[in-house]
């Protein structure tokens, strides 16, 4: 346990290292970036506010990608799950729903329901249809995208206006509601929190969480104990789509307050780098997203306070990842953590 | 097989790890001084150099209040483009308007570029415009149509800090739109009308086929009324040259967007190229990045015979001199350093500012709102019309749509021998008669 951590650790320092050395490359200075990017992240209580909105989004898209995996599944299509998601809050916004003081919980319900429609087609096409749920997922991708620049600039186009930046505003009581104030994200935090706490249950404790595991596993094992794996399958992807789908409606009711394309931020294909660096472990999915997070939002402050371009943060964020992975798969990690262990039982 | 590798070689390799960190840290303590003398140069706002800077800064002052009598200018304010800074487009135009008031009042500015959901998905105009006040900023500027709910919103939450929404109407008190709540946020926007009318009659006077290709971006007033004017622009010149038998065909393409978005809007070099295989043999640019400039001059390298005019920022035509006619282009400057010494003199008004060019010198930045430079490729005839039409302009922007002027739908918009009012032009709802192309 304590050796895992130590691991993860030293992965980490070593990624930072390779991205200082980057940063080097560039010419600029890291040590006055990474101070610049906390400063604009938790620099006072409406930044960390922000961070914890852009990191919950960022966490569900990881957390909607933790079932999948265990269910040995790629879902690809997770960036369109997401923006489904946004398109059915924003199918409640527009109705008379719209206009009440339920709207939120209709729509978040909505856009969960988007989400898993959509991750049951790539379910259906990999089952039914035998295609494999990276490509279905990748061309629903697509449909999702294609979909929303229709709306925004078909029927749900602003009046007089044929433009492709976004529907009118959302009515007041369809976005989502915080404290007076302030932009403290609590609801997308007690949504978060449930969502975490409902996963954990499923995969730990209980028969479903065992046999989706199972299912990823050894999918013709698990056919011998006369588990449907088609069936969990079904399962995985839609709770999946259900989670992804929750992102994109925090993304349009907190974020945009309208549907607009690319609402989903790339948080869908984002959400599978923190998959893939925090394998199954919820824990490390917070952890990453709170990283990503915190660079997304004090990663403008390069702009306005260094004069760097905007791309930093992006350069940051994916030589980190890469790094990360390189480290993990040379087992590079393994190897300091081996020496120095050693040393200190020895 | 790769660890075994690795594992022979395992002192060593810390050693390296080692040696990368020590020299990762050193090199990173140098550039962080390096940054700082560079910093002060630059007026940045390094912490470190806080005492040097300030010295500078009253020299400013100093400098400033022989000009403006005792008055504090502003030090520092925010400029939100929606685009990059360099775009030879709309976004550099605003940039360069932002540098001039840094010319002119030595005050510092805050870029913000690529503001927009595609590429900054994760910012808001309201976040990046609260980051800016909280750096200093005493004045913003939202410089897109695409920014109006987030500048809307910022400027509800700091009621304090002046802002300008460029291109906007929510300061126009006979306006749709009018926010009459919002005391701090005022509007600017050039009368282009005069410079695309001239980008209209360009085309028109070197086209040979009459079939005049215009790159849209997205439909709203804004852009239905500068099309308009294009094409009045056009019809008139088209007419003056008196081809026998030969008909105008104005036709608009719109992407979608101000610029291309990958998967969301058409791709302009696309449409560009579609314009001249269809026939079309000048194409006039109205999207913000300068794609049909570089698709028309790699057409006519190939031999063809095309001509393009350009749009937004002065520098358009140089990226493709053989065949650019013109380019009108905004001059953000004049209007942009009003405001800044209007704050500066505590005298900021929310005033909705529909700013006429300066018609007597119509490419003079300090008192011109519009421009239009003469391209290479047009013929010292055309240019010779083109002058004496600017001799010609009257300074009251309605004279430009004297009637009779009919919409696409053949509804009357100003009967014969009248005059539209400015907000009938404004808000323009249609394109006109003998235009090809949605109107929304």
């Amino acid at each position: 346990m304590i050796k895992s951590i130590i691991q993860n650790i030293t992965g980490i320092i070593l990624a930072i290292t390779v991205v200082t050395i980057v940063l080097l490359l560039l010419q600029s200075s890291p040590f006055e970036i990474y101070q610049t990017i906390f400063e604009g992240a938790f620099g006072n209580f409406d930044k960390f506010s922000r961070t914890l909105l852009i990191t919950t989004i960022m966490c569900l898209a990881g957390l909607a990608l933790v079932i999948t995996f265990s269910t040995g599944l790629w879902n690809i299509g997770i960036e369109g799950q997401v923006l489904f998601g946004a398109i059915g809050a924003t199918f409640i916004a527009r109705t008379a729903i719209g206009e009440t003081n339920f709207a939120p919980l209709f729509q978040l319900l909505a856009g969960a329901s988007f989400g898993a429609f959509l991750g049951l087609i790539c379910a259906i096409l990999k089952t039914k249809a035998n295609v494999h749920e990276i490509f279905g997922g990748l061309g629903l991708d697509f449909v999702a995208a294609g979909l929303i620049v229709y709306l925004v600039i078909g029927p749900w186009k602003r009046a007089g206006i044929a433009s492709t930046g976004g529907t009118d505003l959302f009515p007041r009581q369809s976005w989502m509601p915080g404290i007076e104030g302030s932009n403290f994200p609590v609801g997308p935090l007690i949504i978060v929190l449930v969502v975490i706490f409902a996963l954990y249950f499923i995969l730990n404790k209980t028969s479903l969480g065992l046999r989706l595991i199972a299912t990823g596993a050894n999918k013709d094992a698990t056919m011998r104990f006369k588990i449907d794996s088609i069936k969990y399958i079904c399962i995985a992807f839609l709770i999946t789509g259900a989670v992804a789908g929750l992102a994109g409606s925090i993304q349009a009711m907190s974020i945009y307050h309208k549907l607009v394309p690319n609402i989903s931020g790339g948080y869908g294909f984002l959400g599978i780098l923190i998959a893939l660096i925090a394998g199954r472990n919820l824990f490390t999915v917070i952890l990453v997203s709170t990283v990503f997070g915190s660079i997304m939002v004090g990663g403008i402050q390069l702009q306005l306070r260094l004069d760097l371009d905007s791309s930093f943060p992006y350069i940051i964020e994916s030589v980190f990842v890469l790094s990360w992975l390189i480290i993990r798969a040379s087992k590079i990690d393994m190897l300091v953590v081996n020496r120095f262990y050693k040393r200190i039982i020895e | 097989m790769l660890a075994k590798i690795f594992y022979s070689t395992r002192n060593f390799f810390l050693f390296s790890i080692l040696s990368l960190f020590l020299l990762t840290f050193i090199g990173g303590c140098d550039l962080l001084e390096n940054e700082e003398e560079h910093s002060e140069e630059e007026h940045s706002e390094e912490k470190h150099s806080e005492e040097e800077h300030s010295e500078e800064k009253h020299s400013e002052e100093e400098h400033s209040k022989d000009e403006h009598a005792g008055h504090d200018d502003i030090k520092k304010f925010g400029m939100i483009l929606v685009g990059p800074r360099d775009d030879k487009g709309w976004s550099q135009a605003h940039f360069e308007g932002g540098a001039y008031i840094e010319e002119k009042l030595g005050a510092e500015m805050i870029v913000a570029d690529f503001i927009n959901p595609a590429d900054s998905p994760n910012t808001t105009v309201e976040q990046v415009a609260a980051d800016m006040i909280d750096q200093g900023a005493e004045l913003i500027f939202a410089t897109s149509d695409d920014m109006k709910d987030g500048i809307l919103a910022a400027a509800e939450a700091h009621p304090d800090v002046p802002m300008i929404w460029s291109s906007g109407d929510s300061a126009w008190a006979d306006g749709k739109a009018h926010l009459p709540n919002l005391k701090n946020l005022g509007n600017i926007m050039p009368q282009m009308e005069y410079g695309k009318y001239l980008a209209g009659c360009a085309a028109a006077l070197e086209s040979k086929s009459g079939n005049i290709g215009f790159l849209g971006p997205l439909i709203n007033d804004e852009t239905r009324r500068l099309t308009n004017a294009a094409y009045l622009g056009a019809k008139d010149c088209w007419a003056s040259k008196n081809v026998a038998g030969g008909d105008l065909n104005f036709q608009v393409k719109w992407i979608g967007f101000w610029f291309h978005i990958p998967g969301v809007t058409l791709d302009p070099t696309v449409v560009v190229n579609d314009f001249y295989d269809s026939g079309v043999d000048v194409v006039i640019s109205h999207i913000d990045t300068p794609e049909a400039l570089i698709e028309t001059d790699k057409r006519a390298a190939a031999g063809e015979d095309v001509l393009v005019v350009g749009y937004d920022y002065e520098g358009a035509c140089e990226l493709a001199p053989n065949v650019c006619l013109g380019v009108p282009y905004f001059n953000w400057g004049h209007a942009y350093l009003e405001v800044a010494e209007d704050v500066s003199h505590d005298h900021f008004e929310p005033e909705f500012n529909w700013v006429g060019p300066n018609l007597s010198d119509l490419n003079d930045k300090d008192s011109s709102s519009i421009g239009f430079i003469f391209g290479d490729a047009l013929s010292d005839t055309s240019q010779g019309k083109l002058e004496s039409i600017i001799e010609s302009f009257d300074k009251d922007l309605t004279t430009l749509f004297s009637g009779p002027i009919n919409f696409q739908d053949g509804t009357n918009f100003v009967p014969a021998g009248g005059k539209p009012t400015l907000k009938d032009i404004w808000y323009t709802p249609q394109l006109l008669e003998g235009m090809t192309g949605d109107s929304a």
